[in-house]
């Protein structure tokens, strides 16, 4: 091969000018790897014709290849724009595009290969884009019964209800006036021409049962549940968000009754000084007119947000329409402490617990705390359990001897809330932490 | 890990980040240095996660490997003048600083701290030019606007520090900094009202803001009008140079002892030296312990309880205590004879130890300060103890205790100055 190039080298030397002895050296070349050489070829044709297309596309391969690849973007967009972008740079196109991490061109791009191609697959692309459904080339309507049926956005049909939620009694009321009634009731709903649906947004330290009554907010309207977490957001941020947004509400709306369920909504608003950025501020307002149901009717559709940091969601999430119930859940009390205890020794070899005693030392700790509690006393007793060779049960002095190293980690929680409540709190929507506190202004 | 996917990650920690979603964005940099522990965005990331944490060293420790594996990033730099400027040490920050400065000159920010560091320094000449060398680069940036209406403050230009401030307030009225600097000027201009609506606005914005809430209980205790004069004495040592308020406290020491030099010879002049030496005892002990007594009024204010931390709540009710009881054993004393007096009295100075000592007090442990604090203690309770068993053992104990006191007294106060 080596001796072909050379030969090629020569006879170029000789008659410089021509244009199709040098592409095909360039070609060979490119074809062995040797890089530099081929660009210089490639470079040496575009002088003479600047918009050889076989000289532009395999420059920008050779760019590709030494991974320069923001020089290798402006020749696929000459070429695209001369109409000579052929599936094969098409994708090196994408590629370039990925590692420069411009997504949104990378997305129609792919989209284009894909209705040229509808076979075509890449794993690898997919993955950077998250695009299933799109390999199989699918319509919109079609794509959505699809993830509905997929169970794709963790869609589900809870079997909890409120009877199975310890304390939390105010909660469980204004979810029912507001979600429960309506469904069950709704002549009289329509008779006052109040609407069903709406949002309600909780908020309290984590670990302490907002995803759970949730869920069994679901499973008492025996409706669907479709969950939302962090990582959901995130990702619309990061890529094509507004119709990600779009996609889920619809879902929910033809899943009716539909229990949505955001957990960290902050995440979603972002923090003030975040906002004045315009391209975070569309996602919001999408958001927004989803929850307005401005082009579609949201009846049926109840929407839940769960956050940590109350203060940090966008004030016009509270509007009226919106969530306007903001809820407050706190760690549970004594009674509610007790049987969550209860209800997490049940099926554990243990010995005369007194869970009245342990709940009234654990004043604070959530319901993750208390499972942590106990995860600490079992690992103890299986230690001695594996060293003895015999079972032994979990007694009421492992328990207290947990409680004393576990410290509730709703303490953090409340420093940055208290702070708020007593600075931040003009509107009254704190008014709940400071009574759970015991602070009187 | 492949290479977009890496973009992923970082793109995700970044957002987290910006959130204050520590442990999460940590989580997403860790998955990318799974695949190339050398990341240099990924160890940014989770050291300015550490940084925002206040965990500083491991922060300074990450920044350093970063630089090891990227010495042309600017911002690293820049982070790395920041955590050393979390640390107090000025020196360490302005190298890194005019190193990050040096690779892009054009960042409003780096200047921002430049400035801020030459206040430490207290060099506010040198504090205002970079603050406006800044304002050349972004003239809207808030830090640097905020920074030179600082610099301009100890330098007497008070209008145009308020100038400074006002243009900053209409970029953003919604900059707590700017609103706790606000206050400051006006704490300074001694009108301790207006102070407050600027220190409340603050807390509202950013509620944990520790700036905000050391202004709050500072104009709330501005009510008082002895801690009014304090306050501006303090303001006004801190506008002088290290040199003049060394001396200042010096030269008033050196006219007291000059005045009261001959207070027993017996004559009318013994009468005035020992009233001029009375005075300047009470005004040393005011400036060493008002700001503690201020706290104890707020102890018992509505507002106030909840904006002191635990260790001034302590202090104060402590020092309160000791001079409650101290007066208690003066009244014992009426009664009983001279050796309650002087028990009094070294109870009566505990005050000053427990103004500057820690709580929750971690015994004979925290640091040579504390555990000064704490030996002087003890020996005071000896001292106290002695009086009942011997009276020449307490004449001895209780000469070596004041002397004692007398020498740490000293050296903190030219050491704080």
């Amino acid at each position: 091969m080596n001796e072909i190039i050379e030969q090629l080298k020569e006879a170029v030397h000789i008659s410089p000018n021509n244009i199709p002895l040098r592409l095909h050296l360039a070609g060979l070349l490119l074809k062995e790897n040797q890089l530099a050489e081929a660009s210089e070829q490639f470079a040496q044709v575009l002088q003479l014709q600047h918009d050889n297309t076989k000289a532009l596309t395999g420059l920008a391969t050779v760019y590709y290849r030494q991974q320069k690849y923001s020089p290798a973007i402006i020749l696929f967009e000459q070429l695209q724009e001369q109409h000579a972008l052929d599936n094969d740079s098409r994708l090196l196109f994408i590629r370039c595009l990925l590692k420069e991490n411009s997504l949104t061109p990378a997305r129609e791009l792919y989209e284009q290969l894909l209705h040229d191609q509808p076979d075509f697959k890449d794993a690898e692309i997919d993955q950077a884009l998250r695009l299933p459904g799109m390999e199989m080339g699918m319509e919109s309507e079609a794509l959505l019964q699809e993830l509905a049926n997929e169970h794709r956005y963790f869609m589900e049909k809870p079997s909890l209800n409120f009877s199975q939620v310890g304390g939390m009694k105010q909660l469980k009321n204004e979810i029912s006036l507001k979600i429960i009634h309506p469904l069950r009731n709704p002549e009289m709903y329509k008779a006052f021409g109040k609407k069903t649906g709406g949002g309600i947004l909780m908020y309290g330290p984590p670990g302490c049962g907002k995803t759970f009554i949730a869920k069994a907010t679901a499973g008492e309207i025996s409706a669907k549940f479709i969950s939302l977490g962090l990582h959901d957001i995130l990702d619309m941020w990061i890529g094509n968000s507004e119709k990600n947004l779009h996609e889920i509400f619809q879902v929910a709306r033809r899943n009716k009754p539909c229990v949505l369920f955001i957990d960290e909504v902050d995440a979603l608003g972002a923090s003030r000084t975040d906002m004045r950025q315009s391209a975070m501020r569309q996602i919001i307002n999408q958001f927004l007119a989803e929850l307005d149901g401005v082009k579609d009717s949201n009846d049926g559709v109840l929407v839940l947000a769960a956050t940590n940091a109350p203060w940090s969601v966008d004030s016009a999430f509270r509007r009226p329409g919106r969530f306007d119930r903001v809820l407050f859940v706190a760690p549970p009390d004594e009674e509610s402490r007790r049987e969550i205890l209860a209800s997490i020794l049940k099926e554990k070899p243990a010995e005369s617990i007194d869970t009245a005693q342990i709940a009234k030392l654990t004043a604070n700790y959530s319901g993750a705390d208390l499972q942590a509690v106990v995860d600490i006393a079992i690992e103890q007793k299986l230690e001695e359990s594996l060293a003895k060779g015999v079972l032994q049960p979990v007694t009421q002095k492992d328990l207290l001897k947990a409680v004393k190293q576990h410290k509730p980690t709703t303490g953090e929680w409340f420093t940055t809330a208290r702070n708020y409540a007593l600075y931040a709190n003009e509107t009254g929507l704190y008014d709940d932490i400071l009574r759970y506190l015991n602070l009187k202004k | 890990m492949i290479e977009q996917n890496k973009y992923h990650y970082i793109e995700r920690a970044r957002l987290l980040l910006k959130q204050k979603r520590y442990k999460e964005a940590e989580a997403e940099a860790s998955a990318v240095l799974q695949g190339n522990p050398n990341d240099v965005d990924a160890l940014q990331i989770i050291g300015h996660c550490r940084l925002d944490n206040k965990q500083v060293d491991e922060a300074i420790a990450l920044f350093q490997q970063c630089v090891g594996l990227d010495a042309g990033d600017d911002y690293l730099y820049y982070l790395l003048a920041f955590a050393w400027y979390q640390k107090n040490k000025m020196d360490k920050s302005m190298h890194y600083l005019q190193q990050a400065i040096s690779l892009y000159p054009h960042h409003a920010g780096y200047f921002s701290l430049q400035a801020n560091i030459y206040i430490t320094q207290k060099k506010y000449g040198q504090a205002v030019e970079a603050a406006e060398q800044g304002l050349r680069q972004n003239a809207k940036d808030v830090s640097c606007l905020n920074a030179r209406s600082k610099a301009l403050l100890r330098l007497n230009l008070e209008d145009d520090a308020m100038e400074s401030i006002q243009s900053a307030l209409q970029i953003d009225p919604e900059d707590a900094q700017t609103h706790v600097n606000y206050g400051w000027v006006y704490l300074e201009k001694n009108e301790p009202q207006k102070a407050m609506e600027h220190f409340r606005e603050a807390l509202r914005i950013n509620p944990n803001s520790q700036y905000a809430k050391n202004g709050y209980k500072t104009a709330l205790k501005c009510k008082l009008t002895l801690y009014r004069w304090l306050l501006q004495y303090h303001l006004w040592m801190s506008r002088q140079s290290k040199a003049l308020r060394i001396g200042f406290i010096v030269g008033i020491w050196l006219l007291v002892s000059f005045f009261s030099r001959d207070s027993n010879t017996g004559t009318r002049s013994d009468m005035i030296g020992q009233v001029i030496i009375g005075v300047y005892i009470v005004l040393v002990l005011f400036t060493w312990l008002g700001n503690t007594l201020a706290n104890a009024y707020l102890l018992v204010s509505p507002y106030g309880r909840y904006a002191l931390d635990n260790s001034e709540k302590w202090s104060a009710f402590s020092v309160t205590c000791v001079f409650a009881v101290a007066l208690a054993m003066c009244g014992v004393g009426i009664f009983y004879g001279e050796e309650w007096f002087w028990n009094a009295a070294i109870l009566a100075s505990f005050s000053i130890l427990f103004n500057v000592m820690h709580f929750p007090v971690k015994i004979f442990r925290g640091g040579k300060k504390q555990v000064m604090l704490q030996a002087l203690l003890v020996l005071g309770l000896i001292t106290i103890a002695s009086s009942f068993i011997s009276a020449d053992a307490a004449t001895v104990c209780r000469s070596v205790y004041l002397i004692a006191l007398a020498a740490c007294m000293w050296a903190g106060s030219l050491l704080n100055a």
